[in-house]
């Protein structure tokens, strides 16, 4: 680690750069250089200009922007104003956050292609260097196929797979992971940890969330709110010295890591840490860990679903489901992309019907109900908040569902007033909810569906893209709603957030309900069975067994 | 299938070479005879499936007979004086000059429109848009720039749907009337465009982070060749045309 700094790659001279509509400047005083070879974690809070300093470290900016910018760029010891425009990007390329917007063309091959022929390479290189990057970023084989159609994890693999092609030096991540499950996220994080050692890239990653990050990165740079920076050292360092500094950045840390907090001694390796500890150290760890899901007796069933299916067209998207829910119970649906996990949340919210087979609300078939009692008992939180706004101030929308039962406007008023105060939102009543943050806009979203008082609230995927702060709070407002005794739904792929509040799993695989018990059941599955739908063990349970508390569960039956 | 392999720039350049010479006339017999060997070469050269087919010439249809229709029944006062009675009923006089030049209306506009379904379905835009770049010469800029707003299609009616379902989650009705299904597609236009806008942005992003500049390409990926069978294609257009002219010519 402690080798001799060779020629800086990029670096960053007295940065500072202000956005044209803005008076304070994003990112000031900004100066550090990034080496070859350096593995490099870039962090910090939301609005902390991560995304214009990846912008300013490619050369997307300042030239598209109409921002300005003070203090001088050098990539490879070459002044930012020399290079022609486009030249950088063959040297460096960016992995964006949204799957679903960073390409162009149709199939895998055409959108290599587009990169390598803006770099114009003969046709026979391109063959090669296409054959090269699929079968280095395990997509031998998707050739032919059609972008729109893989899953987010595989768009994130084209993406990286785009770049190997065009033999960039250095690999910008801009969040990659935001939206993607946890087990493409382990995958494309062993994928780049090899492709790293293979080829000696440099990484700059740009991520919230250590976990799997902590045994190859070599470096942190955390900014702070004002785009300063506010950490700058080798990660074990900064670990050893900084700990607290993470979490108040936002930057989730691993598991291992938090329940090291105040100790002398910091192991940054999982393994090194469990190798070390006492027989009574490891039994006390465990039995923390432990959070003891006990099977409970939940009330009366809320909803059953009987041998009920749902064709979408000629397709079976669910076959036959027998379930039933029961009040006062939170219960999540997990499974692969496409196993009927959304569309099986959407048929318990009356918003699909099933083509066969009944569905019951307190023992009576829902076609009985009018559309107005359905949603006054169910509601249904979906994966991007912007989508449900439909009033354009922050209040407006918030008490719109009591308008809507024409409550008398006082209790309106008190009651919006209380939820605000309860989201962290006083203050923001007069904005346009799609001028939030993303995590206050989780956070309407999700306050604008409980302030109706529902029986059944069903979640999306609430966890996509959340820092680590707005995944406690949304935590925590399940957490309420579990010990009012209501009852919720949980479509989801963070396995912590099973762990940690729910009751029951639901494991779908193509459109069949493959296992249904509480999560500890879930989790006996072993790991190889979860990750054949998609799953992980949660960090809590995979460290509990690392301890050998794996005994202890097992012996559970 | 032959039609789908047709160079897009020659195909798209012969129909419309086809479409203005037709244009010239007003000749329902010489349309039929077109319009006939048009489907006779759209259904053997091509996999176009039937059921699409018709279900995209209905609409056409159903304009011809109105054309043909209100062309019938209120014709040019002035022309019909010299003309050839067929039949008159009260007010309603049809001369069989009348007859001809509207069913000449309503026939154009069918041939047109299967001029139009042969091209359209037989051309993949990713394709079409390549082959504009390189036999044409339409700037990359511009070429790239369809294509990539191309793949957003599906996502903004995906997009469209996931609104509507939470919007009648929050309590928003059904619109029963076309009033108020109006004003749901106003409420929805904002966050639809924001939501375009900004992944057109991050795709030009993307595209620019990945060297494109916007400059010719020296090398293609995909050729879009120029081959023998898009000089028959034409051939067979033109060939079509002297036939249908030519029984058209006999049958006055």
């Amino acid at each position: 680690m402690a080798k001799p700094p060779n020629e800086p790659l990029i670096e960053f001279k007295n940065i500072a750069y202000r956005h044209a509509e803005e008076l304070a400047p994003v990112l000031s005083h900004l100066s550090f250089s990034i080496f070859k070879g350096d593995t490099l974690l870039l962090a910090g809070p939301s609005g902390a200009g991560k995304s214009t300093i990846t912008m300013l470290m490619n050369g997307i900016l300042p030239s598209n922007g109409s921002g300005v910018l003070e203090g001088e760029i050098d990539w490879f010891g070459t002044s930012s104003e020399k290079w022609k425009s486009g030249e950088i990007s063959k040297r460096i390329g960016v992995m964006f956050q949204d799957p679903e917007s960073q390409f162009c063309m149709t199939t895998v091959e055409e959108e290599i292609a587009f990169g390598l022929e803006n770099l114009h390479l003969p046709r026979k290189e391109m063959k090669e260097r296409i054959h090269y990057s699929l079968s280095h970023t395990g997509l031998e084989g998707f050739e032919k196929r059609t972008i729109q159609r893989l899953s987010g994890g595989q768009k994130q693999r084209v993406a990286l797979a785009c770049l190997l092609a065009m033999r960039t030096e250095v690999l910008l991540l801009d969040e990659p992971f935001a939206n993607i499950d946890p087990l493409s996220r382990k995958e494309l994080i062993e994928t780049l940890a090899h492709l790293k050692e293979k080829l000696g890239l440099t990484l700059i990653i740009i991520d919230h969330d250590l976990n799997g990050w902590t045994d190859w990165i070599n470096r942190v740079l955390l900014l702070d709110e004002n785009g300063t920076i506010g950490l700058d050292m080798p990660l074990e360092e900064a670990l050893h010295t900084h700990l607290s500094s993470f979490e108040a950045l936002t930057v989730s840390l691993p598991l291992h890591l938090t329940l090291q907090k105040g100790n002398s001694q910091l192991y940054v390796l999982e393994d090194q840490w469990v190798k070390q500890l006492s027989i009574s150290e490891r039994s006390q760890l465990g039995d923390q860990l432990n959070t003891g899901h006990q099977k409970k007796e939940f009330g009366s069933a809320l909803m059953e679903l009987r041998n009920s299916s749902f064709d979408a067209g000629n397709q079976a998207i669910l076959e036959k489901i027998n379930f039933t829910l029961s009040e006062g119970e939170t219960i999540a649906f997990c499974g692969h992309n496409g196993a009927g996990k959304s569309t099986l949340a959407l048929l318990l919210a009356g918003l699909y019907s099933p083509s066969s087979g009944d569905l019951l609300l307190r023992g009576k078939s829902v076609r009985t109900y009018s559309l107005q009692e359905i949603r006054r008992r169910i509601g249904y939180v979906f994966q991007n908040p912007e989508h449900q706004f439909v009033e354009h101030t922050v209040e407006d929308d918030l008490s719109f569902g009591l308008k809507i039962q024409k409550l008398p406007d006082q209790e309106i008023r008190e009651r919006t007033l209380a939820m605000l105060k309860a989201i962290r939102l006083d203050g923001f009543q007069d904005r346009h909810p799609l001028s939030l943050s993303q995590g206050q806009k989780r956070r309407l979203s999700v306050a604008s569906m409980t302030i109706d008082d529902l029986d059944i609230l069903l979640l999306d995927e609430p966890t996509y893209g959340q820092d680590a702060g707005s995944m406690k709070n949304l935590t925590d407002m399940l957490l309420e709603r579990k010990g009012q005794g209501k009852t919720t739904v949980l479509v989801t792929h963070d396995m912590e957030l099973i762990q940690s509040i729910c009751d029951r799993t639901l494991l779908l695989s193509k459109g069949k309900v493959q296992f249904e018990g509480t999560p500890d059941e879930l989790w006996e599955l072993g790991e190889e069975t979860l990750n054949q739908h998609g799953l992980t063990l949660p960090p809590s349970v995979a460290l509990r067994q690392a301890l050998g508390g794996h005994k202890h569960v097992a012996s559970y039956h | 299938m032959w039609l789908h392999t047709i160079n897009p720039s020659i195909k798209l350049l012969a129909i419309l070479t086809t479409i203005i010479v037709l244009a010239l006339f007003l000749d329902p017999v010489l349309y039929l005879v077109f319009w006939i060997g048009l489907i006779i070469i759209t259904f053997s050269l091509s996999t176009i499936s039937k059921k699409t087919w018709a279900l995209l010439t209905a609409p056409f249809l159903f304009m011809a007979i109105g054309y043909v229709w209100t062309a019938m029944l209120f014709p040019y006062e002035a022309l019909l004086e010299n003309e050839q009675v067929l039949f008159e009923w009260g007010w309603l006089i049809l001369t069989e000059e009348s007859l001809m030049r509207s069913a000449g209306l309503g026939m154009r506009v069918i041939v047109f429109s299967a001029l139009s379904l042969l091209f359209v379905l037989t051309t993949k835009p990713a394709v079409f848009m390549l082959s504009l770049m390189q036999q044409l010469k339409m700037p990359a800029r511009l070429a790239y720039g369809i294509m990539a707003g191309y793949q957003f299609l599906p996502l903004i009616s995906e997009e469209f749907q996931i609104m509507q379902r939470a919007q009648q989650i929050r309590g928003v009705g059904r619109p029963q009337t076309v009033k108020e299904r109006v004003s749901q597609w106003k409420s929805f236009v904002i966050p639809l465009l924001a939501s375009a806008i900004r992944k057109a942005e991050r795709t030009a992003v993307a595209m620019e982070s990945r060297g494109f500049t916007g400059e010719p390409r020296t090398h293609w990926y995909r050729e879009i060749p120029l081959r023998k069978r898009d000089a028959v294609f034409a051939a067979l257009l033109a060939g079509l045309f002297i036939v249908s002219f030519t029984v058209s010519s006999i049958m006055k």
